[in-house]
């Protein structure tokens, strides 16, 4: 083991993936400052709102503004797409809204829409005014007949609009926040979710190409037959390597994660808490450990089967639909994407909120790692034994 | 030097074109090319094409990974530097056709503008072709190579509004609306890479 990390060490992947891994942390990294909420300040911020008559409200508010200007916004796969309905498919979303407003659309127009030099805009505190008698199993009816009409990925799904409300945060709970960051985050751990978003989206890709070069090390040096020979198991010849890469990660992430960690105490020393660098790497470790598992497992089995190239670019691509399928909710999302999001500091009562499903994403992304891994034993386990003669030598 | 050429074409180069033919054209079917406006048109070009024309350089040293091979093609007659440069023609020429299809589709049911998408557009490819070649050569392993493009392409999408600092060299000027009239810039700088990556390939310099 230590003989593999030693390898790796000497060479010039390795640095040149730490070299970008804490390139890009502090590229990304400011010291986003954590400030005590005061009373009668302008504004708080906002939560996810989880009440059903807030969802109804805000969905139904998007659908007006977008059927209004008909652009309809779309995430079929990767970027954004706006859509424009025909005028048939036009008037079924318009009977939607009517049927929530109980009133003829065209009655509302211009009441709501606030003309400027750049154009017409909705008035930003403009509510629809939803009849009482509109339920949310109907609106939950009408939004899937709206999110067929506009085709896969509008706002209108109902696992985005079930996520998308917001209400405004008052001083209360705003304080409430604060205090929770400082007593159960020790403040450190607010700034640790900020610093582990930023390194699991680099960590979810770098990995890669330490894990493919590590495994082809081999056949460039042409040692391979006579490796294979040797009396060591399969499983302690990949095993050691994979350990090698994921223990080699998870030391680059630690070290760049210093100087964040140190800027994360000195505000939690001005703020007159002792925040605890454990905080921050116990974040790290559960965060960014199940990513670094996962990109090199899946490298290991693919780069056992089709070689280094293949595995690079199956990697990127996982990593690519990732980073952009969870684009849409940077500040809290795990769901089974790669890369979970956090993009903010504090707001524990949300990560709070996502904790369970961010646990099964971890646990998920793991096991695939480590499945990974073993099938690559397997695989080259046959290839040694002669039985598989696949792979090209890079 | 016909017949190393045309065994590069069948054995190496063909379904790296396949495969950038097929996504090109399937591209619709995971991204929308449907009533894009021309920012819209530009993202996609940008941050998709890009991609997909970078591919089609990966070819270029790939006969030769083995050192017996590279050895043995050094005996032959013709220069292996001729060899090379006939080779990137034709990946040049296989990105320029695979760019004028993609526009092509996006120009049906889009806004664009052909002839400035096209131009801004072979520029990134160039660059991001050429880094992938330097870097190939430089280290003589494909994917050290394949790295740095796709280190500098994930740094672009990353950088927010500190882009400016990367001047002609950021890959997603047009998308932004910025002035992307020094894309001539970025693709010479690509060219100019592309000719560093062969001459140090050719002369058995690298990093090793």
């Amino acid at each position: 083991m230590l003989k593999e990390i030693e390898i790796s060490l000497k060479s010039l992947t390795f640095w040149i993936v730490a070299l970008i891994i804490g390139g890009f942390l502090f590229s990304q990294f400011s010291g986003t400052p954590l400030n005590e909420p005061k009373p009668n300040q302008e504004n708080y911020g906002s939560v996810q709102a989880t009440d059903q008559e807030t969802i109804i409200a805000q969905t139904m508010r998007n659908l007006y503004i977008q059927h209004e200007e008909n652009t309809y916004d779309t995430y079929p796969f990767v970027f954004l797409k706006e859509v424009k309905l025909s005028s048939g498919e036009q008037a079924k979303v318009k009977k939607i809204l009517e049927e929530a407003i109980g009133q003829p659309l065209d009655s509302l127009q211009f009441e709501t829409m606030i003309q400027t030099e750049q154009g017409y805009f909705v008035e930003s505190d403009f509510k629809l005014p939803i009849v009482s008698s509109y339920d949310y199993s109907k609106f939950k009816q009408d939004m899937a007949k709206v999110a067929t009409i506009i085709g896969r990925g509008s706002d209108f799904e109902e696992n985005k609009y079930a996520i998308s409300a917001t209400k405004a945060q008052t001083y209360q709970g705003a304080k409430a926040e604060f205090d929770k960051i400082k007593e159960k985050d020790h403040v450190v751990g607010a700034y640790a979710r900020l610093i582990s978003d930023y390194l699991v989206i680099i960590l979810s890709l770098a990995p890669v190409f330490l894990a493919a070069t590590v495994l082809v090390r081999d056949q460039r040096a042409m040692s391979q037959d006579t490796i294979f020979t040797k009396k060591t198991s399969t499983f302690k010849l990949v095993g050691t390597r994979y350990l090698s890469v994921v223990i080699l990660m998870t030391l680059v992430a630690s070290i760049v994660a210093i100087m964040p960690t140190a800027q994360s105490m000195f505000v939690a020393s001005k703020l007159g808490v002792f925040g605890n660098p454990l905080i921050v790497y116990a974040y790290l470790a559960v965060w960014l450990i199940p990513s670094i598992l996962a990109v090199t497992g899946i490298s290991f089995l693919i780069t056992s089967i089709f070689g280094g190239i293949v595995s690079v670019l199956t990697a990127f691509v996982i990593w690519f639909t990732s980073l952009n399928l969870g684009a849409t909710k940077l500040d809290g999302f795990a769901g089974w994407n790669l890369i979970p999001r956090f993009n903010q500091v504090g707001a524990r009562s949300a990560f709070e909120a996502m904790l369970p499903q961010f646990i099964n994403n971890r646990m998920l992304w793991s096991a695939i790692g480590i499945a990974c891994f073993l099938l690559s034993v397997v695989v080259i386990n046959l290839k040694r034994k002669g039985v598989l003669r696949i792979g090209k030598n890079e | 030097m016909n017949k190393i050429l045309f065994n590069f074409v069948r054995f190496d180069f063909w379904y790296f074109a396949v495969i950038c033919l097929i996504v090109t054209l399937t591209l619709p079917l995971f991204v929308g090319m449907n009533d894009l406006s021309l920012k819209e048109s530009a993202i996609v070009m940008e941050r998709i094409f890009t991609l997909i024309g970078t591919l089609i350089f990966l070819p270029l040293f790939l006969p030769e990974t083995n050192e017996a091979t590279f050895q043995l093609i050094k005996t032959k007659k013709s220069p292996i530097q001729l060899l090379f440069l006939l080779r990137a023609f034709l990946i040049i020429a296989s990105s320029l056709l695979l760019l004028f299809i993609h526009l092509k589709m996006l120009e049906t049911s889009s806004e664009i503008d052909f002839q400035q998408f096209f131009l801004i557009e072979a520029a990134n490819v160039f660059f991001l072709g050429g880094m992938l070649t330097l870097g190939y050569a430089m280290t003589k392993q494909v994917i050290l190579g394949m790295m740095f493009p796709i280190f500098y392409y994930s740094y672009c999408l990353f950088v927010g509004n500190s882009y400016q600092y990367l001047g002609a060299f950021y890959l997603f000027h047009f998308s932004r609306f910025d002035d992307p009239s020094h894309f001539w810039l970025l693709g010479l700088t690509g060219l100019l890479m592309l000719g560093m990556g062969i001459y140090i390939r050719s002369n058995h310099n690298s990093f090793d």
